[in-house]
């Protein structure tokens, strides 16, 4: 009996040999479909036009501004039938910034997209760039089971002090208001953190006004009385008016003007400055000073203010003109504090004239907000050199006092409250609350609340805003005044041409009825002299609860509701109870 | 990507250019339901609906706006608005005798996909409420004001078929996240496994082999001795 032993063996082996195999496969398929069958992305990649070095902050904050200037914005779509796995995003600005993982994505299915938003974080130094530069941006797509993609884009990184107006593509461009749609980025050259500009607004506040305390007594006097000490210093220092360039560039679809804009601590020692540098450095010492800077922006024109009790203030800063603008009207070439308050005020009326006719070149920024939603400035180092100038500029400041009581108090510009910090509505009509004293009143005011005169007077909450009437407000409401979010309001009612508390009542209640509401009401006697009610509003599911006091006056029936929405509950009955106890 | 973050800004940018212009004053409590249909699909696109019924006076005035004329402007607002996203295939209707208007779009990867098969959508609110109306659907109910208008809005959204074991969820900022697993991955781990069974089903057999051949090999070796 003979036989070959390593043919069994072979024989008997095979069909498990085969098991192995065929094992082996499907417990490594992935890694042998990807060398057989990569995935495949496809990259669609939006980017910014420029760098700004300026906003270099605003580039790093994701939440900034809703995250509108991420260096770019990449769509990755798998267009295989295989899922992509461990896919990884890089990018790269050579120069700028190394290799940087953007974004890890463990799985993209076959025809899934994943969004991609970079938000590059640049070393501060690049604030020191003044001159323009082409860069490019490298993006790297690696993944275990794809072919490394690598795409990239060539940007230009402008100087610090060059800002464009836009990043809208020329063809896109509907209104005015496009060409400027970077302007929430102004605010990233209002530095009131520079120890340069710090330094400049403690000596204002030292050798021109001698002390200030705006802040603390929250008086329109007291600000403008800032607002006019900031304009000294700048006249006194013989600082004077001065363009700079900005000329138009194409960057790709995006056509805008590129202005290089100084920095306040560059327009301070340089003494010079164009009107949007000298609001950027009001707006810087304002900041310091504790008040709430605004900026206005008209066609072809800048110029700054602060908001104060829901009221505006501003001055025309570009007053210091220069003895080489002196003209016929203006033999000196420029112009007192005095009156370039008053410029600023009769600047508002027409502001307020422009935004109302829907001009969306009209527009304010409101310097805080903007800063908190991410517009914020860049770091700028200390200089021995600057505060010596600074010292030296401040050797000419003397202390003067304008008369700031001849400047005509602005009308009540309201909070523009829509969040595109557009043009303020006209606040025409309405009575300028003031808690700055003096008033005809006997009204008391409690401690965190204010006083408003009108055809009535009472207090309110500080915190709460008056708002603009408009052509849809009803002709009775004179004026409007509400908590940061609406749940809890004060209308001021005057109804001319009646005599009768009730009938006032009843001509709201027609009021809403014509918007398909309605309004039930009842009475409760009187009170020093006022007719008091109550009752709630209803529009659809929402209520409204209020309470009144109206009163016959010589103009007709004036007073106050005060109320709250239905779903806050009782949360401010106690806040509108002393509203309507402090009613004269 | 933020579902809740991308209802607000809808809100704004419809609240503001169309029916703002009719409140103020008395319009402080009138209210606006907008109610967002929300359907997720199943490589985390989300194709979205967006209802706006409007009272006389708020019908007029969107029609007088530029927006109802113009849908284009509308769908450039919104890119701007979210500047985050990717918006696509935008669609508009009306129905003038009910004073609604509908806007449909795409959002191309608003929910990602994790390890596990686990779908992510961030909700960037801290308490959301939210209704679970079933496991694959969910109600978020918020009420805020724009400038004095009260609106009052309802996010319906539809998870896709495959969905399961859909929660709400905390990110390590404490911001809520709605998550999911599908059925992604399931065919591809069964066959990792059986493959994994196999090799080692096959490796047995061959150690079996192995040694039943050592113990012919002996007895044929005796045998042979004995011949």
């Amino acid at each position: 009996m003979s036989f070959n032993l390593n043919e069994v063996k072979s024989k008997k082996n095979l069909i498990p040999l085969l098991l192995i195999v065929a094992g082996l496969g499907l417990a490594f398929h992935k890694p042998i479909s990807a060398m057989v069958s990569p995935a495949d992305l496809e990259l669609k990649i939006q980017h910014q036009p420029i760098i700004m070095p300026a906003v270099y902050k605003v580039y790093a904050n994701d939440n900034a501004l809703e995250g509108k200037y991420s260096l770019f914005k990449m769509l990755v779509t798998n267009n295989s039938s295989n899922t992509a796995r461990n896919v990884e995003v890089s990018y790269q600005m050579p120069n700028y910034i190394d290799w940087k993982q953007v974004a890890k994505f463990p799985m993209i299915l076959p025809g899934q997209s994943v969004v991609v938003n970079c938000y590059p974080s640049f070393n501060e130094k690049i604030v020191e760039k003044t001159t323009s530069s082409k860069e490019q941006v490298n993006i790297k797509v690696t993944g275990s089971n794809i072919e490394e993609v690598e795409q990239s884009f060539g940007i230009e990184v402008k100087g610090r002090n060059e800002f464009m107006y836009t990043s809208i593509p020329a063809d896109e461009i509907r209104t005015m208001g496009d060409l400027f749609d970077n302007m929430d980025l102004l605010t990233c050259y209002v530095t009131p953190e520079d120890p340069v500009i710090k330094y400049y607004t403690q000596k204002i506040q030292e050798k021109v006004l001698k002390g200030e305390q705006a802040v603390v007594v929250q008086t329109p006097q007291e600000g403008v009385r800032v607002l006019a000490g900031i304009y000294d210093a700048t006249l006194m220092s013989h600082m004077v008016y001065s363009g700079t360039s900005g000329v138009p560039l194409k960057v790709g679809d995006v056509q805008s003007t590129v202005q290089s804009i100084r920095l306040p601590r560059e327009v301070v020692t340089g003494k010079t400055g164009l009107c949007i540098e000298l609001t950027l450095l009001y707006a810087s010492i304002l900041m310091n000073a504790g008040l709430d800077p605004i900026i206005y922006l008209v066609p072809g024109h800048a110029y700054p203010g602060f908001r104060m009790n829901g009221s505006y203030y501003a001055i025309e800063s570009t007053g210091i003109g220069g003895e080489g603008l002196a003209n016929k009207n203006n033999p000196s070439g420029k112009y007192s504090a005095e009156q370039a308050l008053q410029m600023g005020m009769k600047s508002i009326e027409e502001f307020i004239k422009g935004a109302q006719s829907g001009d969306d070149r009209y527009r304010i920024i409101d310097v805080r907000e903007s800063i908190s939603k991410g517009a914020v400035a860049m770091e700028l180092k200390d200089d021995t050199y600057l505060r010596q100038k600074i010292d030296e500029i401040a050797q000419s400041f003397e202390t003067r006092t304008p008369n700031v009581s001849n400047v005509a108090q602005p009308e009540n510009v309201m909070n523009p409250g829509n969040e595109g910090g557009n043009a303020p509505d006209n606040g025409g009509g309405g009575n300028t609350p003031d808690d700055s004293g003096g008033g005809n009143t006997n009204t008391t005011v409690p401690s965190g609340y204010k006083l408003y005169q009108g055809p009535v007077s009472f207090a309110y909450p500080r915190t709460w805003r008056v708002h603009p009437r408009n052509a849809q407000s009803s002709p009775y409401l004179k004026q409007l005044i509400s908590n940061n979010d609406n749940s809890a309001y004060i209308e001021v009612y005057q109804f001319q041409g009646i005599n009768n508390p009730t009938q006032g009542i009843q001509a709201v209640q027609q009021y809403v009825a014509q918007y398909g509401g309605q309004l039930q009401y009842k009475s409760h006697g009187q009170s020093n002299g006022f007719s008091l009610y109550s009752g709630q509003t209803f529009f659809g599911e929402n209520s409204i609860n209020w309470m009144a006091a109206f009163k016959v006056t010589g103009n007709g029936v004036e007073g106050i509701a005060a109320g709250a929405n239905g779903m806050v509950g009782q949360k401010y009955n106690q806040t509108l109870n002393k509203i309507l106890n402090s009613v004269r | 990507m933020s579902i809740r973050t991308f209802f607000l800004k809808i809100t704004m940018c419809l609240a503001l250019s169309s029916i703002i212009t009719s409140v103020h004053a008395q319009q402080v409590v009138e209210g606006l339901k907008q109610v967002f249909d929300v359907k997720m699909d199943d490589k985390g696109n989300a194709e979205v609906e967006v209802t706006m019924k409007l009272n006389a006076s708020q019908w007029e005035n969107y029609k007088r706006s530029p927006l109802s004329n113009n849908n284009s402007i509308l769908k450039k607002e919104m890119e701007r608005a979210m500047p985050k996203y990717y918006l696509s295939d935008f669609k508009y209707s009306e129905d003038q005798m009910e004073r609604t208007y509908k806007i449909g779009f795409d959002i191309l990867g608003l929910s990602t996909l994790g390890k596990g098969g686990k779908w992510e959508s961030k909700l960037e609110t801290k308490n959301p409420d939210v209704t679970k109306l079933s496991d694959r659907e969910f109600v978020i109910t918020q009420n805020m004001t724009t400038n004095g208008l009260f609106i009052n809005q309802t996010q319906k959204i539809h998870l896709p078929s495959n969905a399961n074991n859909a929660k709400i969820e905390k990110d390590s900022f404490g911001n809520s996240l709605m998550t999911y697993s599908t059925t992604i991955g399931l065919m591809s781990r069964i066959l990792t496994y059986a493959g994994v069974l196999l090799a080692l089903a096959g490796a047995w057999l061959v150690y079996r082999n192995s040694q039943k051949s050592k113990n012919n090999l002996k007895v044929v070796t005796k045998q042979s001795a004995v011949a």
